[in-house]
């Protein structure tokens, strides 16, 4: 054969070869849409904006329900007769205020609040290149800031100097910005947004970042500022915030289990909502407190088929605040003898135990773990969440919502202001004793005037597992004092705020760490 | 979006089909058929019967007859080669020249020199090859019940470790070479079966396997560029031959016994602790019952297999056709796998053998039934006084809605997880010979691979009561579509035709695509449907019916030069350029280069007169190679995703969000090993080896690391930061310990040490100091971490509270590493590595007469694991309405169990792997037998260990290969652990 041929076969394979499409390497993305192509429309619009709000479910029931109520006097996760719950003694470091940069759930808590501010940051430049006309455009905008500033303050709140980094295309590594300057940074991000929200208490503006959620958000930074270390006292700024809440549509709900029914979004009182549905499977951010919270065998009692991990309960002393005639003692908590309907009995557990909830928790002697007074405790003790009733139907997810902000918080919030200023004490126990009223169903136990200390309890009793007892014992300065196992921490207040975790300094070395804590 | 099918691409290609099978027909004729014949005979000058005489580069050829004679029929005597062969002897070639009658004497050896290896895209001789290539041929390979290549592998090649660490008979090896390349997802070695790289080892039976090649330094795998990190394996099956029409038989039955169960409390022992601890018994122990749940799951598994093979051909033509039939009943009561095999395979030449052809078919169809892991966490809890039915003959299920309790047996009959899967390919390919040694090739692949899975979970049952019923289904369908173009050129020249060079040049192009669809439901009225009504459900959420896809493409340019001179000095270049659509648009080429050079010492004219030595060559390869396997499409690119629902205005509405941190930088993970080896054969061939040094380093390691947020969306993200070293040293030694004409005992040992360290996981870029892994479950320790990827430390490395012992109350002695009195996280310190200091296989066989023997040990040295079992279940604080171990830490330990070095153990063992025995019958007398051989083996005889948990053999990862950190974590036995078992096989093979 001729070389010209043999050549001929070789350059036309060649070039076949290097013809574009044998050499085309784009990838063909069939599942997933190309960012350039979505975002075209309102509707597909509104579907990038959705992921900010289901942000907010972050805060309950795992991270933050830990983080507050378990550092704080309500609540604690403790190490059951087994072993079960030690977990790395995470939850005894929460308890004793013994914890370090290590701590996972305060990781899991930074972890959660930093991406949610990441993605809202990234929500509000898609939105703010997008197609929506300038009305709605400016709306929407104002409700994604408004997730943020909420995450903003939570962050604020745990860690007190956090990165502020509020633009997607900046990406430079932060550092911290000081406590002072994001305070700074939300009074004016709320006072410029505040008026650009809906204001409309409604089924459609119910899981919506609202006017009456800026002012109440506004309310709680200005009631916390002394606390933090960033204002003066701003009190009449609390009760001007609140006012404005009070002026719009919602409503104390006359029944107040109405707030934590299974179907609580009927509810005029929620003010800003995580919404759940007992259809959800997101791996992280499903409401499982059923399962965080009751016995292996409480589903037998309560007739419900589900498999719980009997963790969290509440402390003891918290529970014997509540008064046996106010139905918020066992609208709150599950105690007492857990009985199988079907004979009739108390149920035994596998630690040959009858499962009957104690209001006490204690430690069985000789249980003590790593050098410290935390040992093992029974696995039927102490009072369970039991403020959101469980469906018999749920399995995996529970369906209630969850209220972030809800009327009767502001009630007690701007009675709070108006004691600590000193005026109109008779406002003040107005509001409290609407609150007590319906937690009593009586005006039995109404108060004629009411002190700092009554304001502080009736929160207790009012706001069970709903993420308050760190702040508020922080604010009435109790977050210091012994209680159960922990010892008195006063002195040591650089632990009202938690240490960077270590974790998130690895991957962004500008971060300092918190003072008090071991620097990086 | 959707561009075009992946066909179209093919198209121009078939344009340039046309003009070559015109040149077909300009081709002038030169025909001159000759027949050969001869005798092959031994060292001592006797016949030696059954030697292969090949025509080299064909399958022409034919086998010797009782006096050692052969005849064998070529097209072309002047310029044919014949390759004469026989185990245990050193292969020669010799050139025909035209003569018609052609005698040869073969030398014995333990290696066998001049032995034909595959090596990427082409053969070389052992003598020739300059990389480090091992060989392993039928007769070496594992005896007894073997599924695939891994199984007959096991413990043959220094430097490859296969684990088969379950017992479940639905679960493949894991395999290394030269230790973990990358953090991930390590793929281990490419496969690739008859060339076609990619392959999946369960479509090649063991039957149909003539040998392996596992390719094992860069220099020879850099030919296979971005997916040879891991090494490559290259599989060659059986062909036909000569004319001859062979068909062979081989069938067993194989009994698997539990090889080790868990030492469980029985009745007795449970009541004595429940008297010594005080508590009251009566509540659990009103059935009377003594049960021991382990024997209640488990089962003697009766297997048995067949394998049919037809082979033969012409001159001008050769095939094979083979059917294969494995059932296999592992010792679970739900752990079965049935499998067919079918595989046909022809080549025909024309054109004055100038033009081949040749096509393959494959035909996989696979049922699995899976066992269920969780049953064995049962069966560990479930109390002895429990029985396993009730009185009136219904199962006992008072307890299946306790944590960790529930009756395993009743899963084990009411569940179902079962995967049918069937893998079908088939290639084409034509050959052209352009001119003398100017080879031409192209070669088509399809393959497709559908898996269809099945799962209920009956609503009374301890896994399906809680969703009253689960029902899923899915089925995946992976698409494969590859050309090749090759081409070949081979000639020597100069005086005595010392001179050789050897070329080769191709390109490649191939597309894969994904595609799942998956729905499950809940709530079901009766369970008799099982997973065939899915509608039948009430409780479908959202997520329960998904669907996904998605496809990558990869190009590559390819060359290799090879020059030799008189065997004495050979040197290898290869070079490939490979494109990846995974990565980002600024790098998705990669250049991976090698070049190797060997010196024959034995054959320089300074040697001749070292008469004790046969052969003594050195090798030294330097190359690189790459990594994408692991990384999973569209990693680089921005998009959008679903994101499950909102709620908005009362109704859930369809949520999307940006899936992930895109990394439009991402590129090629790259692993460059430099390769020392010496190949030596001493004492009249008697003994011999090889020793190898290797150098491996793997850099812009690709993982998921952890990035700041912000300003990053998500905590994790695809990006190429870390490197990570491994050196190690190999060596393999056989002996002819006895070579008599009756009595053969040959010994073969290798070895293998490897040292793995993570030198860097920061770059400028992205900082990462610690990544914690390892999730070892016990009650108590959840999310506690068992290990860590750190630099300066292996993959494999331990890192946990450091139990100093158990005090005399009963308790941990935890070390508190920073001394602040309290025992935290921070006390967690560098406790042991799951790496082993040394790996190694012993095969002794022995020959006497018509009787073959042979026993394999192998094991590792200086290994630790961590004994989960035992830290779950040797104590008492669950008891007595949870069994326990019968440890004695049940009644000295006074404390809830933690992960803590106090479970770790020294995993050393040595394993009594594989014996068999066989007779081969005589059958001269017997009229169109040509053989008959019955065998015996007995697999996993024994284990020596000072490990006290089931097995000190563990899976490198549970759950997939793609799993995140999956390999990274080694060395755990879990709670899931799947005893394995003793198999003892008997059978046949008969060849007509």
């Amino acid at each position: 054969m001729k070389i010209k041929t043999i050549f001929s076969i070789l350059l036309g394979t060649a070039t076949a070869c290097f013809m574009p499409s044998c050499m085309d390497l784009d990838e063909d993305v069939y599942d997933k849409i190309q960012v350039d192509d979505f975002g075209k429309t309102n509707a597909e619009i509104n579907s990038i904006i959705g992921p900010a709000y289901k942000t907010l479910r972050e805060v309950f029931p795992s991270n933050f329900l830990y983080l507050s109520e378990c550092t704080g006097d309500m609540a604690i996760t403790p190490t059951r007769s087994g072993g079960d719950w030690y977990d790395g003694g995470q939850y005894r470091e929460l308890h004793m205020h013994a914890w370090t940069s290590n701590t996972s759930v305060i990781n899991d808590c930074w972890k959660a609040a930093t991406e949610s501010v990441s993605s809202c940051n990234l929500i509000y430049e898609t939105v703010a290149n997008s197609v929506l006309n300038d009305e709605d455009k400016e709306k929407a905008l104002a409700e994604i800031r408004g997730v943020r500033a909420f995450w903003l303050y939570m962050l604020m709140d745990y860690w007190g100097n956090i990165p502020l980094t509020i633009d997607f295309q900046d990406t430079s590594l932060p550092t911290n910005t000081s406590r002072q300057e994001v305070y700074d940074f939300l009074v004016a991000e709320l006072n410029e947004i505040k008026d650009l929200l809906r204001s409309d208490v409604s089924t459609t503006s119910y899981g919506k970042f609202t006017k009456g959620a800026a002012y109440t958000l506004l309310a709680k930074i200005y009631l916390n500022a002394e606390a933090w270390g960033v204002d003066s006292p701003r009190w009449q700024e609390v009760v001007d915030a609140c006012d404005v809440v009070m002026s719009l549509g919602y409503v104390l709900e006359p029944d107040w289990k109405t707030n934590f029914q299974v179907y609580n979004e009927t509810s005029m009182e929620a003010i800003l909502a995580a919404c759940f549905s007992a259809n959800d499977t997101d791996d992280d951010t499903r409401n499982q407190l059923h399962y965080r919270t009751l016995h292996y065998k409480d589903n037998i009692a309560l007739g419900a088929s589900f498999e719980a991990w009997n963790g969290i309960c509440a402390q003891a002393d918290y529970v014997k605040l509540f008064d046996e005639e106010d139905q918020r003692l066992h609208g709150s908590f599950l105690l007492g003898e857990m009985i199988d309907p079907a004979t009739g009995e108390i149920i035994i557990t596998a630690h040959d135990r009858p499962l009957i909830h104690y209001v006490d928790i204690t430690i069985i002697p000789g249980t003590e773990k790593d050098g410290t007074t935390w040992g093992e405790v029974e696995q039927e003790d102490g009072g369970r969440a039991y403020k959101w009733p469980y469906d018999k139907s749920t399995l995996d997810a529970m369906e209630n919502d969850f209220h972030i902000f809800r009327l009767a918080d502001v009630y007690l919030m701007k009675a709070e202001a108006l004691v600590r200023l000193g005026a109109n004490n008779s406002e003040a126990t107005r509001l409290v004793n609407a609150i007590r009223e319906r937690g009593y169903g009586n005006s039995d136990h109404n108060y004629a005037s009411v002190t700092l200390e009554e304001v502080a309890l009736e929160r207790k009793l009012e706001l069970a597992w709903e993420c308050h007892a760190r702040q508020d014992n922080i604010r009435f300065g109790t977050f210091q004092d012994a209680r159960f196992l922990k010892l008195s921490t006063h002195g040591q207040d650089y632990k009202n705020i938690f240490p960077i975790p270590q974790e998130a300094w690895q991957t962004n070395q500008n971060l300092v760490q918190n003072p008090g804590y071991a620097a990086f | 979006m959707q561009r075009k099918s992946s066909f179209t691409s093919f198209r121009p290609l078939w344009v340039i089909f046309l003009p070559i099978l015109m040149i077909f027909y300009m081709t002038p004729a030169y025909a001159q058929f000759g027949s050969i014949k001869g005798k092959v005979l031994d060292e001592l000058g006797d016949p030696i019967i059954g030697a292969n005489v090949i025509e080299k580069g064909t399958t022409n050829g034919t086998i010797t007859d009782l006096d050692g004679n052969y005849t064998v029929t070529v097209s072309n005597p002047e310029r044919a080669v014949l390759q004469f062969s026989f185990i245990g002897y050193n292969t020669i070639e010799e050139n025909v020249r035209g003569r018609a009658t052609l005698d040869v004497k073969l030398d014995p050896s333990v290696i066998n020199l001049g032995e034909v290896v595959a090596i990427g895209y082409g053969t070389q001789t052992r003598r020739e090859i300059t990389g480090s290539v091992t060989n392993v041929s039928e007769e070496n390979f594992n005896k007894g019940l073997t599924r695939d290549a891994a199984d007959l592998l096991q413990g043959k090649v220094a430097g490859l470790t296969i684990t088969s660490g379950s017992g479940d008979v639905t679960r493949g090896s894991q395999i290394r070479l030269r230790g973990t390349s990358t953090l991930q997802n390590d793929q281990g070695p490419l496969i690739v079966i008859d060339g076609i790289p990619g392959g999946d080892m369960s479509t090649v039976p063991a039957s149909d396997i003539e040998a392996i090649s596992v390719l094992k330094d860069a220099s020879s795998a850099a030919i296979y560029g971005s997916r040879a990190a891991g090494g490559v394996i290259l599989i060659t099956t059986k062909k036909g031959s000569g004319s001859k029409t062979q068909v062979n038989y081989d069938g067993y039955v194989a009994f698997d016994r539990i090889a080790n169960k868990p030492d469980l409390m029985n009745a007795d022992e449970w009541r004595a602790y429940a008297a010594y601890s005080g508590q009251d018994p009566s509540v659990y122990d009103q059935y009377g019952a003594d049960t021991d749940w382990f024997d209640e799951l488990t089962r003697t598994g009766v297997s048995h297999s067949h394998a049919l093979s037809l082979s033969g051909g012409s001159s001008k033509s050769n095939y094979r056709a083979s059917f294969n039939y494995l059932n296999r009943n592992g010792i679970m009561r739900d752990n079965s796998m049935e499998r067919y095999n079918f595989r046909f395979q022809m080549q025909q030449r024309a054109l004055e053998d100038r033009l081949r052809f040749g096509f393959l078919a494959s035909a996989s169809l696979i049922d699995h039934e899976i066992p269920n892991g969780d049953n064995f966490v049962l069966a560990y809890s479930m109390l002895p006084v429990y029985p396993v039915y009730n009185e009136d003959g219904s199962y006992f299920t008072k307890v299946n809605s306790e944590y960790d309790q529930g009756n395993p047996v009743q899963n084990q009959d009411l569940n179902e997880r079962r995967r049918s899967s069937s893998y079908f390919y088939g290639s084409g390919d034509i050959q052209y010979t352009i001119m003398d040694g100017l080879n031409v090739k192209v070669n088509l692949y399809k393959s497709r691979w559908s898996s269809e899975y099945s799962r209920y979970d009956h609503s009374e049952t301890t896994f399906g009561q809680s969703n009253n019923g689960y029902a899923e289904k899915s089925n995946t369908v992976r698409d494969r579509n590859l050309m090749e173009w090759t081409a070949d050129y081979e000639k020597t020249f100069g005086a005595g035709d010392k001179h050789k060079i050897h070329g080769m040049a191709g390109y490649s192009w191939e597309d894969n695509i994904y595609s799942k669809f998956e729905a499950a439901n809940r709530n079901f009225l009766i369970d008799d449907l099982s997973y065939n009504n899915l509608q039948s459900g009430t409780g479908l959420k959202d997520g329960d019916v998904k669907s996904e896809k998605n496809s990558y493409k990869l190009i590559s340019l390819f060359a290799r030069a090879h020059y030799s001179y008189d065997e004495r000095y050979m040197i290898t270049a290869t070079v490939r350029r490979d494109g990846s659509s995974k990565f980002g648009a600024n790098h998705k080429w990669g250049t991976f280069p090698s070049a190797s050079a060997a010196w024959g010492i034995s054959q320089e004219a300074f040697m001749q007169d070292v008469s004790w030595v046969n052969d003594l060559k050195l090798r030294v390869g330097y190359g690189v190679t790459g990594n994408q396997d692991g990384l999973q499409p569209y990693k680089s690119l921005q998009l959008y995703d679903s994101d499950g629902t909102y709620f908005d205005d009362g109704e859930w509405l369809a949520a999307y969000k940006i899936s992930q941190n895109a990394n439009p930088d991402l590129k090629w993970e790259s692993t460059a090993m430099l390769n020392i080896g010496v190949d030596f054969s001493f004492f009249n061939n008697r003994f011999g080896g090889t020793i190898e040094w290797y150098d491996k380093r793997t850099s812009d390691m690709l993982y998921t690391y952890r990035v700041p947020t912000p300003p990053y969306v998500y905590e994790r993200m695809q990006a190429n930061v870390g490197d990570m070293k491994n050196t190690g040293i190999e060596v393999l030694l056989n002996v002819d310990a006895i070579r008599t004409k009756d009595f053969n005992w040959n010994i073969s040992l290798n070895l293998a040490h490897n040292k793995n360290e993570v030198t860097r996981l920061s770059s400028d870029i992205y900082t990462t100091s610690r990544i914690y892994t390892g999730d070892p479950w016990i009650r108590g320790a959840s999310g506690v971490t068992s290990h860590v990827v750190e630099e300066g430390y292996p993959i494999g490395q331990f890192f946990m509270l450091e139990c100093l012992g158990i005090d005399e109350d009963g308790k941990f002695i935890i070390r508190d590493v920073n001394g602040d009195g309290e025992i935290t996280n921070d006390d967690r310190t560098y406790v042991g590595s799951a790496q082993p200091k040394l790996t190694y296989g012993l095969n002794n066989s022995f020959s006497w007469k018509q009787w073959d023997f042979s026993f394999f040990l192998r094991g590792t040295l200086g290994n630790k694991i961590l004994n989960n079992p035992r830290a779950a279940y040797a104590n008492n604080t669950y008891l007595i309405g949870t069994n326990a171990l019968n440890d004695p830490l049940v009644y000295q330990l006074t404390e809830s169990s933690r992960i803590c070095s106090y479970y770790l153990e020294n995993g050393s063992f040595m394993r009594l792997d594989n014996m068999s025995l066989g007779y081969t019958f005589n059958t001269k007398n017997i009229k169109g037998v040509e053989k008959a051989r019955i065998y015996f083996a007995g697999q996993n005889l024994f284990v020596i260990t000072k490990y006290k948990g089931l097995d000190p053999e563990v899976e490198l990862f549970r759950g997939e290969a793609t799993d995140d950190d999956a390999g990274l974590s080694p060395g755990i036995e879990p709670r899931e652990y799947f005893p394995k078992s003793k198999t003892f096989t008997v059978g046949v093979n008969l060849t007509f």
